[in-house]
């Protein structure tokens, strides 16, 4: 058995104790300060050198705030984008992923990331960050919807370029749903319907904008492109008109209209015979472009595929070619359907392989691109 | 007592529960009124004492660190070139003055000296020393010299409680182990690593497994890491990358790590093996221009390479993201095992253990680099390597194992890299063992004309056990019932000049032949009438320092069986143990090179 026979020496302890927390608490305070300045000026200064268009030189300034306050996370997002600046694509990788794990539902962080899996060719990596990011939160920032609209919109735009259309479809129909209709955002949501094919929400969307602004030249400029999209060739013309002065691409849709309206059998209006005469020199077109092709300059690995797929496409032309003058063809609606399916495979499958298009193969294939979607048909339109 | 104070001590012992706590409180207290404790609980509550205490120093330790920084090299991660060349050779100039007059000491990285305070001077620290330690340690880092903060906060820590031990008059024995004690609690709160503090103190400072001391050393580590948490926040010292193991081949690439830590590792002791005597045979003069010399190098690196200056956590950060290509990191490997070198060699008071894991880190992260850029389908996060790459270095340069294992387990909090880094750490070690077979710290004491106790080479030690001494018995045991008849009869057949006689229920005895042969025995009486002791007995696996414990001057100790205790499986005298020991070539182990 041990004896302390004296109190004094732990009762001292205690006072040494109590006395080590406060000086140290006393020491800590002062430092923490002078630190978490230190971070907010660094951080500040990478601030300014990223928007000067310095971002290695932020770069730097992140870090050096980091040191001091390696928790704070938009510290660490703002190093993430300064390091996409400076090229450095996979150290942003990094530090985003570091912050996706301590948080997984922060949507800055998930739409930053998805943004460099885009950058990265990485399709299903890049949309799986976009979903999180319409799901995520927003930490800090007060215009949660506004953000998440946006966020929607490129998650789209995204889709829309990978030609994945019923995804983007979804994800703007969930867009337009939570939109306001006073939102800034409208023209944009409405040109990403176009762009997506349907003409019908877009022209819808356009229609509201003209009801805020009947002049809105813009929105005058996308009505007409989604009746030209839909084959509404007279609306689409009332809507140019409506443009003063004509813009420059105002005037290229006119012309465009004009071109590819003198090429579409089944335009609203069209008489018998100018639907006839409209197939004839959509089948003619077609027709030369496919004699026109070279085959022996095709690449000898698509070579064989290609001089099938010819064979097919002549023997298919010759079995219309008997019916191409404006009597046969008319009231043979059969007949004009299947010409038109015929000229827009023969320009989409020369489009790959014969080289540079005329100004007429490029209207058949946006007649085609248009009426039929032949682009989303992947087994071809026969 | 009076009637009153009777009845109120009645009322209060009315439940047995509350009777036994306040007999327990009138046994601490004594029949005197005087604190009257076990020494054994006294010594834990002391434990948590030292470590708050040390917690308090360490925390003001790493600001002091911080503040040096600040004000020598400015707030920056890339301090101007005027400032890195000059600050780290002028701050060197004053703190090898320092050194050399005031706190002789202080220098070295202060594992070795606080192995020194347990093993030579009955755990007595100098207070000078620790706050030389403190002052010098935090100047050198600040300043830039290629050193970390932790074995200094060990030295501290150790330094803490030694002046408590020596305050409060414990016992001899007990403040010779309040050096290890303190130096978990300054390493953990250094580190903000508990488990790691723990295991480093028990492989390296310590150097054996003790029971009686591991409740304290724990209790203190987890005193000063809750202490430096309430100042510092429960931040990890690095933003780990997720990991999970993937399969098989990632192992391939862990192991090339290991081989590449192993080589690392030695060329990193070599160098100070051969540099740090080498200016230490320098003339006396030179050694206050040393640190400053050192400095000036690390500087001129700093100018393009600013990575080495200090500890460098900041930097295995960003490696630990990708910052930097493999080249770089490699070039940063090579860049701060050169400068660490060159501090240390040079006596700078600061730790090795920042450097090694910064070296650690760079290696990995580089090798793990350059093997994606071989194999792009390795999907490893870098800082999967660089974790593993800090394990490889401490195994192979601290030639700690355990500690290195658990260390990275612990700061990664993922249990997913245990078998990266058991592989890689392995390889790492038996490279360096094979390369350097006297540990970095062993050499660094010999070298300083000490021989402390190391774990490395007590595991290299032959344990000789019971088995490997003992011998069967020439016929039976005794037994106590039987009559003295038949006992003398199994005597007359054996050549054995003592026989152990079972007693039953597990309890055993020896006679000799004199006592079975003597005269006047009544023949008819069981053999138990003549047993005057009973011996000991002994199992087959312990330890002959056991049974040399037990044998004193008994001529024959029973080998029983575990499961039967009435079941003899041979006999072992002190005759035995020592041809046993004669055998094995033990009594040669002690005599090793430096």
């Amino acid at each position: 058995m041990w004896t302390l026979r004296d109190w004094r020496p732990l009762l001292l302890l205690a006072l040494i104790i109590i006395f080590g927390f406060s000086f140290t608490r006393l020491v800590v305070g002062h430092y923490q300060q002078k630190t978490a300045l230190l971070a907010q000026q660094y951080a500040a200064q990478g601030d300014r050198q990223l928007a000067a268009h310095h971002p290695a030189e932020a770069v730097q300034a992140y870090e050096s705030a980091l040191a001091y306050s390696p928790d704070e996370r938009h510290i660490r997002l703002s190093l993430g984008d300064a390091l996409i600046e400076s090229g450095y694509r996979n150290e942003a990788m990094a530090q985003l992923h570091n912050l996706w794990e301590g948080r997984p539902d922060d949507a800055a962080v998930n739409l930053k990331l998805a943004r460099l899996q885009a950058l990265a060719r990485q399709p299903e990596l890049a949309l799986r960050f976009y979903r999180n990011a319409i799901e995520g939160a927003w930490p800090g920032r007060n215009d949660q919807a506004a953000a998440n609209v946006s966020v929607r919109l490129e998650a789209a735009e995204y889709l829309i370029s990978l030609a994945r259309r019923e995804e983007a479809e979804t994800v703007l129909i969930g867009t337009e749903e939570s939109m306001p209709v006073s939102s800034d955002q409208q023209p944009l949501l409405a040109s990403l319907f176009l762009r997506n094919g349907d003409a019908a929400r877009a022209q819808m969307l356009y229609q509201l904008l003209l009801v805020r602004n009947q002049h809105d030249s813009d929105a005058l400029l996308g009505a007409a492109r989604a009746n030209f999209l839909a084959g509404n060739y007279d609306a689409a013309r009332q809507y140019l008109a409506r443009i003063r002065p004509l813009s420059a691409p105002a005037g290229l849709l006119s012309s465009e209209l004009d071109a590819i309206e003198a090429l579409d059998p089944f335009a609203p209006g069209a008489t018998p015979r100018s639907r006839a005469q409209r197939t004839i020199s959509a089948y003619q077109i077609a027709r030369h472009r496919l004699d026109a092709c070279d085959l022996d300059k095709v690449p000898a690995a698509t070579r064989e595929a290609a001089n099938v797929q010819w064979v097919g496409l002549r023997q298919w032309a010759a079995q219309l070619d008997p019916f191409m003058n404006p009597r046969k063809l008319h009231g043979r609606d059969d007949v004009i359907e299947s010409s038109m399916r015929f000229a827009f495979q023969a320009e989409l499958s020369s489009n790959s392989l014969c080289g540079q298009p005329s100004a007429d193969d490029e209207h058949l294939l946006q007649l085609g691109r248009q009426r039929l979607g032949v682009l989303q048909s992947p087994g071809g339109v026969r | 007592m009076n009637q009153r104070s009777r009845q109120v001590l009645q009322d209060l012992l009315a439940t047995p529960v509350r009777r036994k706590y306040f007999e327990s409180l009138r046994h601490m207290a004594g029949p005197t009124g005087v604190l009257s404790i076990r020494e054994e609980q006294f010594f834990l509550v002391l434990a948590i004492a030292i470590g708050i205490l040390a917690g308090f120093v360490v925390v003001c330790f790493r600001i002091a660190i911080g503040w040096a920084r600040l004000l020598l090299l400015g707030g920056g991660m890339h301090p101007t070139w005027p400032r890195v060349v000059l600050v780290p050779a002028q701050t060197g100039l004053v703190i090898a003055y320092l050194a050399l007059r005031f706190f002789p000491k202080a220098r070295g990285s202060g594992i070795n000296q606080t192995k020194g305070a347990l093993y030579i001077y009955d755990g007595f620290i100098a207070p000078a020393t620790m706050a030389g330690k403190f002052l010098l340690s935090a100047l050198a880092i600040g300043s830039g010299q290629s050193l970390g903060p932790e074995d200094p906060a060990l030295q501290i820590g150790a330094g803490v409680a030694s002046a408590l031990g020596r305050w409060l008059r414990v016992s001899r024995e007990r403040l010779r182990l309040m050096a290890p004690i303190g130096a978990a609690a300054g390493l953990a709160a250094a580190f903000n690593a508990p488990i790691t503090a723990v295991l480093f103190v028990i492989e390296e400072i310590i150097g054996r497994w003790s029971a009686g001391i591991l409740g304290a050393i724990v209790l203190s580590a987890i005193s000063s890491v809750v202490v430096e948490r309430w100042f510092l926040g429960d931040a990890p010292l690095f933003h780990v990358p997720e990991y999970h193991f993937s399969g098989a081949t990632e192992l391939l690439a862990f192991a090339a790590l290991g081989v590449a830590g192993g080589v690392a590792s030695l060329l990193f002791v070599k160098l100070i093996k051969n540099l740090r005597p080498y200016l230490r045979r320098q003339p006396q003069w030179t050694q206050y221009l040393q640190p400053a010399l050192a400095g000036g190098i690390i500087g001129f690196v700093a100018i393009r390479y600013p990575q080495p200056l200090g500890a460098g956590y900041e930097w295995i950060d960003l490696a630990m993201h990708n910052r930097f290509a493999w080249k770089m990191l490699a070039l940063l490997a090579v860049l701060k095992i050169f400068t660490t070198v060159l501090s240390f060699a040079t006596s700078t008071p600061g730790g090795l253990f920042a450097p090694v894991l910064f070296i650690g880190a760079m290696l990995g992260a580089s090798v793990g680099s350059y093997e994606q850029h071989l194999f792009p389908y390795l999907s490893v996060p870098i800082g999967a390597y660089a974790l593993v790459g800090m394990g490889a270095l401490f195994a192979g340069i601290m030639r700690a194992p355990m500690t290195s294992v658990f260390m990275v387990l612990e700061v990664s909090g993922n249990y997913s890299i245990i078998l990266p880094v058991m592989i890689s750490n392995s390889i790492a070690y038996v490279i360096s063992r094979w390369g350097q077979p006297t540990p970095l710290f062993d050499l660094l004491s010999r070298q300083d004309g000490l021989d402390l106790p190391s774990i490395e080479e007590e595991r290299e030690n032959t344990v000789l056990h019971v088995e490997d001494a003992m011998r069967p018995v020439q016929g039976r045991a005794l037994l106590g019932d039987e009559p003295l008849s038949s006992a003398r009869t199994l005597v007359a057949a054996s050549p054995e000049p003592y026989l152990p006689v079972d007693l039953g229920e597990g309890r055993w005895s020896v006679l000799s032949r004199e006592d079975l042969l003597a005269d006047g025995l009544d023949m008819s009486q069981p053999v138990r009438t003549i047993v005057r002791n009973r011996v000991p007995r002994l199992f087959q696996d312990q330890t002959l320092e056991i049974a040399l414990r037990f044998v004193e001057d008994r001529h024959l100790l029973p080998v029983v069986n575990r499961g039967n205790l009435g079941m003899l499986v041979g006999v072992v005298s002190l005759e035995d143990i020592l041809r046993a020991y004669r055998r094995a070539g033990v009594t040669d182990m002690h005599v090793q090179d430096g």
